[in-house]
């Protein structure tokens, strides 16, 4: 990484936090995905914290850390004097922190615990990323996915990467949580082969109080997409998740709402807590706390769903 | 969701854990019981094939060897117990009932008695020897060998510089673990016979030609009274002595049948007795005839000599198809016959024990199990797919049968049909790692390209590990060396010297790193010393090969080989006219190597990090107390994540060794390529190799084939398939095999779709004309050894709810979770 990868998204060129090869289970075939950084919803859920800022942000894996009495390699390193010596290990003062677009802390770090979230890529680097296993993408029907992070929350890039990706003949998804202007999903929608469209809540004010934000943008375009022809194909998803939408309910209503979608693929996905070490590497306090999804909540939220959408729209 | 079907194993351990009894044991009861007998039972040595053998040689010394070998083998024929194992459908054994081993005092004699006598004290003993056949070796086998065998020869013909990186002492019973010498702890690397002669015509056709090849002798000529005549001589006797054998087993079962109180034992053995009184003389008739005429040659076979893990079992689903296919058609067999005979034969490969109890051969292969590979699929002769029903019976017999044999290589090409691969994949998803996988699309240009025609190169079979050979045109049978390479980067930091070996200088004197003033510097240095260690294998190599053919004889090989046959050479012999002759030598540490010099190009010399001299220093302590060294040095590019950084590294090492290996075979007289397969080797090499500065601790092991150091592939499978793609110099030829080791948790390739992936994955292998890919389908203990520690299990990759993930990122709580998750992938 050069000192240029680092630094907030403008215009053509994006923001992402991660790329990841080889992903076989987000859309058909060897996928490599690209994880742009930046979302207008905080879900109490969110399994990608390092996700949701629009711009650079350092993280520590104390995990990674090998300690002070082994390492001192990053304590001096930051202009700023926002690292200092702690109990063991090296203390991140955030507000002190924030400023620089160089990162020397993270350069420092040999143990890869200091490490920033947040890289500037071209719409040509991140296709190049994807293409990197053509070979594989080819027998398997596979590509480029853009996740985030809310991938719409960049327009120019995401539509400028998918543009590119289809030239280079590679297929396309998108994840995302539906919260965009519609014009620039219906600009990216010929774009795509396939979009994996994540449905948390129907309930307006339940979605609202767990995501910070209503729902009425992501499910007016929601159905809109669907009507789009000829339009990608599309999966709603939906994560089941102890506490919010782990009821009948919940899953009745989103049936009901598939019954409309009748070529939607659908899929639940089970809550997990995983995001929760990159919570403390961003000090920040885990929201889902020690919830655990009940045995059995997960097989019983795809039952009920399915049950609905079966009986139809009208109930 | 399509409901889920159990597999085999699936079901079979879902049984168990429901307290269920064993539905293995119920729908293959004779497998059932076969394997019962011998699980987890302590190998037994057996001294009957050494005892007959040494009193034989030890009688006809002077004589034309391969003489003096057939009379040895017709002695062993003659007098060894001959056994009928309970409840096989197969006879024919090499040892003493359970699992047994043999010993081979022509490789090992001059200390067997040593090596047997400390054989009970050993820890960890690999064998069990009762008192009284431990005296017969020290008092007997082992004195008459002394001073006689190959391998005291080659201890005193290697020159004192190359002696000193092979050997550690002088009589060259320890390893310097350098450049490895192999040809002394076994007769002949991996090997494959013709079967299909055997089962087709028998050896009554090869006695009939042998005796007619005697009539045409020129009775005035030289050639053909001292060379041929013997040839031909030990063809008659060993073509009898394998007949001869066969009928005692025959002569037993009949007796056996005589006093079985049971009707339908008894009647087995009668129909046992009628095949082995026709087989393998007569050429087979039926299905059941042809596997156990099969299974007469491959046991005789160990008891001719010692190949290298084990003598392999060739094209199965080809030479046993023309039988299975007639007897289904004719209502003589069915699928569950076929079944029930081809786990006799698992069962029989179980049973024997691929022993090594010499210091330098155990050592090497510390774990070492079994490669009597048995091919499946590939393309036919003239190019077609090759595929039948039996490849799809082998197949499912690996998924049910439960211990790991037989050792299973599936061929695989551009038009191998979907529905092969998906069985192979859904035989790997069993996650025991089988079949292997070997790529045509590599081989057969390669082989063409060497000498072979298309026939006989698209017909190779798998040979041991990684090998192709094809059984009438490969001559070469000589144990290559292998090569430490991270030696040599320890060398190029120590000024020719390492940690391990004190004082010794080893490699030339290339200077003081800490003077290295470039990267540059430090590749020149270290280039002195891997040619070094080349040039000391080739040299090697070519005494290796000449006092071979002085020691080693192989009667019965010889003359299933069209061309030994034809020429009357042994095959043992340096050159069998007509003959191709593809050796190795062997790269180990390929990821060690490359990771250490990126790391010194990155941090010491391009980004200034640190100096050579604080390296050093930190490689001097084994990094203790050097932590924050360490970790600078293992954060530089790696090998195994399609990154041009280490690639070009690795490719250049590549391309240096073959570029040497393709000069200098000229002057030795044989393909001696470069080959990435190491065995187990890996292991005791790196316990001679202090800290390297890819952040390796001293004595751990080396990197494995052209595998990614441990835990160094951070960015997925496909990047490691990349990366072997990337080092591959394509313009030269002199390569050979590359083993690959992918992991994979079972519940990433979870349920049809991840079968579908993996058919995908094994279709850009082959596109990527990479030689062998392995999958391993991790399984809980893995994943508690991957807690445990991390930094050695990177790479592996886990599926976790809605993706998947890098396990040594996850939390504590998370992997216990999914260790418990992971039970099904026991196997």
């Amino acid at each position: 990484m050069t000192d240029r990868d680092v630094g907030a998204a403008g215009g053509r060129d994006g923001l992402t936090f991660n790329v990841q090869r080889f992903a076989v289970h987000d859309g058909p075939g060897v996928r490599t995905l690209i994880f742009l950084k930046g979302c207008p919803l905080r879900c109490l859920w969110c399994a990608n914290p390092e996700s949701q800022r629009p711009t650079p942000e350092p993280g520590f894996l104390a995990g990674r850390c090998l300690g002070l009495d082994r390492c001192r390699l990053c304590l001096d390193q930051c202009p700023h004097g926002a690292l200092a010596a702690g109990p063991g290990r090296p203390v991140l003062d955030r507000a002190v922190c924030g400023r620089c677009r160089d990162f020397a802390c993270r350069r420092a770090c040999p143990a890869g615990a200091l490490i920033v979230w947040g890289r500037r890529m071209t719409p040509e680097e991140a296709v190049a990323e994807a293409e990197k296993d053509a070979v594989f993408q080819r027998r398997s029907k596979g590509g480029l996915t853009l996740s985030g992070g809310e991938p719409l929350a960049q327009p120019e890039f995401a539509l400028s990467v998918l543009e590119l990706a289809k030239r280079r003949r590679l297929t396309t998804a998108l994840e995302t949580s539906g919260w965009a202007d519609f014009e620039i999903l219906k600009a990216a929608a010929p774009l795509l082969d396939f979009v994996l469209y994540d449905v948390k809540l129907v309930d307006r004010r339940r979605h609202e109080a767990t995501t910070g934000r209503g729902n009425e943008v992501i499910l007016g375009n929601l159905r809109r997409l669907a009507e789009l022809r000829p339009g990608p194909r599309l999966k709603v998803r939906a994560p089941v998740v102890p506490g919010v939408n782990d009821c009948p309910q919940a899953a009745a209503d989103l049936g009901r709402l598939l019954a409309r979608l009748p070529s939607a693929a659908f899929e639940a996905l089970p809550y997990h807590a995983l995001g929760r070490s990159k919570y403390e590497a961003l000090d920040r306090p885990y929201p889902m706390g020690q919830a655990k999804l009940a045995e059995g909540a997960l097989e019983a939220f795809r039952a009920a769903t399915e049950s609905a959408r079966a009986a139809g729209p009208s109930r | 969701m399509p409901a889920e079907v159990l597999s085999p194993q699936e079901s079979r351990l879902a049984a168990l854990a429901a307290g269920r009894p064993d539905p293995f044991e119920i729908s293959h009861a004779r497998a059932a019981r076969l394997v019962k007998r011998i699980e987890g039972q302590k190998p037994v040595i057996d001294v009957e094939r050494a005892l007959h053998f040494t009193r034989a040689m030890a009688s006809s010394e002077g004589r034309p060897l391969p003489l003096r070998w057939a009379e040895a083998l017709r002695r062993v024929a003659e007098n060894v117990t001959v056994h009928v194992t309970e409840d096989q459908l197969l006879l024919g054994r090499a040892g003493r009932h359970g699992r047994h081993g043999i010993l081979y005092p022509e490789l090992d004699g001059d200390f067997l008695d040593l090596a047997v006598a400390g054989l009970p004290n050993r820890p960890g003993s690999p064998a069990d020897i009762s008192p009284e056949d431990a005296r017969l070796v020290i008092d007997e086998i082992a004195p008459f060998w002394k001073g006689r065998t190959y391998h005291e020869a080659l201890n005193l013909a290697l020159p004192e510089d190359v002696h000193r990186l092979t050997y550690d002492d002088p009589q060259g019973l320890i390893s310097r673990f350098i450049v490895n010498e192999t040809s002394s702890f076994r007769s002949s690397i991996q090997w494959v016979h013709d079967y299909a002669k055997i089962l087709n015509h028998g050896f009554s056709a090869l006695h009939q030609a042998a005796r007619e090849q005697l009539e045409g002798l020129d009775p005035y000529g030289v050639d053909d009274q001292t060379r041929r005549r013997p040839f031909y001589e030990a063809a008659i006797i060993v073509c009898e002595a394998v007949a001869t054998w066969a009928r005692r087993h025959a002569a037993l079962a009949r007796s056996k049948a005589e006093l079985e109180p049971d009707l339908r034992r008894r009647q087995e053995l009668v129909e046992m007795a009628q095949i082995a009184e026709r087989v393998p003389w007569a050429p087979a008739r039926t299905f059941r005839e042809a596997v156990q005429s099969q299974w007469f040659v491959q046991v005789f076979s160990r008891l001719e000599q010692k190949t290298g893990t084990i003598i392999s079992n060739g094209r199965m689903d080809q030479y046993l198809f023309p039988f299975y296919e007639r007897d289904v058609r004719e209502g003589r067999l069915d699928e569950a016959q076929a079944l029930e005979l081809l786990e006799c034969v698992w069962a029989g490969l179980a049973e024997f024990v691929d022993l090594y109890i010499s210091p330098a051969g155990g050592a090497f292969n510390e774990g070492y199990a079994h490669w009597e590979a048995v091919t499946i699929g590939g393309q036919k002769p003239d190019g077609t797919d090759a595929t039948n029903e039996l490849t799809s019976l082998i197949l499912r017999s690996k998924r049910e049968f439960p211990l790991h044999y037989p050792d299973l290589a599936a061929r695989v090409h551009s038009r191998s049909p979907e529905a092969y691969l998906w069985d192979v994949a859904e035989t790997v998803k069993h996650g025991s790692g089988f079949p292997k996988l070997v790529n045509d699309e590599e081989v057969v240009p390669l082989y063409v390209k060497k000498g072979a025609s298309f026939a006989e190169a698209l017909d190779y079979a798998v040979s041991g590990c990684t090998e192709a050979r094809m059984p009438n045109r490969d001559t070469y049978t000589s144990g290559g060396a292998y090569v430490n390479f991270a030696a040599a980067l320890e060398m190029t930091l120590r000024d020719g010297r390492m940690l391990k070996y004190g004082d010794v200088q080893l490699g030339p004197r290339t200077g003081p790193a800490s003077a290295f003033a470039s990267y540059d510097d430090l590749w020149a240095a270290y280039l002195r010393q891997h040619l070094n260690l080349l040039r000391a294998a080739f040299i090697q190599q070519r005494h290796v090969n000449r006092l071979r053919a002085l020691h080693f004889a192989q009667p019965m090989g010889s003359i299933l080989h069209d061309l030994a046959f034809a020429s009357a050479v042994d095959l043992h012999q340096e050159r069998v006219p007509g003959g191709l002759d593809f050796g190795y030598v062997e790269f180990i540490g390929y990821g060690t190597v490359t990771d250490s010099l990126a790391a010194l190009k990155k941090i010491v010399f391009e980004e200034r990090r640190l100096t050579m001299a604080q390296a050093l220093e930190a490689l001097d302590r084994d990094f203790e107390g050097f932590e924050d060294v360490r970790a600078l040095l293992a954060s530089a590019p790696c090998y195994g994540n399609d990154d041009p950084y280490a690639d070009e590294i690795a490719k250049e090492l590549d391309r240096v060794s073959v570029e040497f290996a393709e000069k200098y075979s000229k002057e030795l007289g044989v393909n001696n390529d470069v080959r990435y397969v190491p065995f187990t080797s890996h292991v005791p090499f790196g316990k001679v190799v202090s800290a390297t500065p890819n952040g390796r601790r001293a004595w751990f092991p080396l990197s494995d084939g052209s595998s990614p150091s441990q835990g160094a592939d951070r960015q997925g499978p496909t990047a490691v398939l990349l990366s072997n793609h990337n080092t591959k110099n394509l313009d030269l030829s002199a390569r050979a095999a590359r083993m690959i080791n992918i992991k994979f948790t079972p519940k990433c390739l979870e349920g049809d779709d991840g079968t579908a992936k993996l058919v995908d994955f094994i279709r850009a292998f082959c596109d990527l004309k990479l030689w062998h890919v392995q999958f391993n389908v991790i399984n809980q203990q893995t994943l508690i050894e991957a807690q445990k520690a991390p930094d050695r299990h990177r790479g592996l990759i886990v599926r976790i709810a809605g993706y998947s993930a890098y396990f040594a990122d996850l939390s504590a709580d998370l992997q216990n979770d999914l260790i418990a998750r992971c039970s099904h992938g026991r196997l």
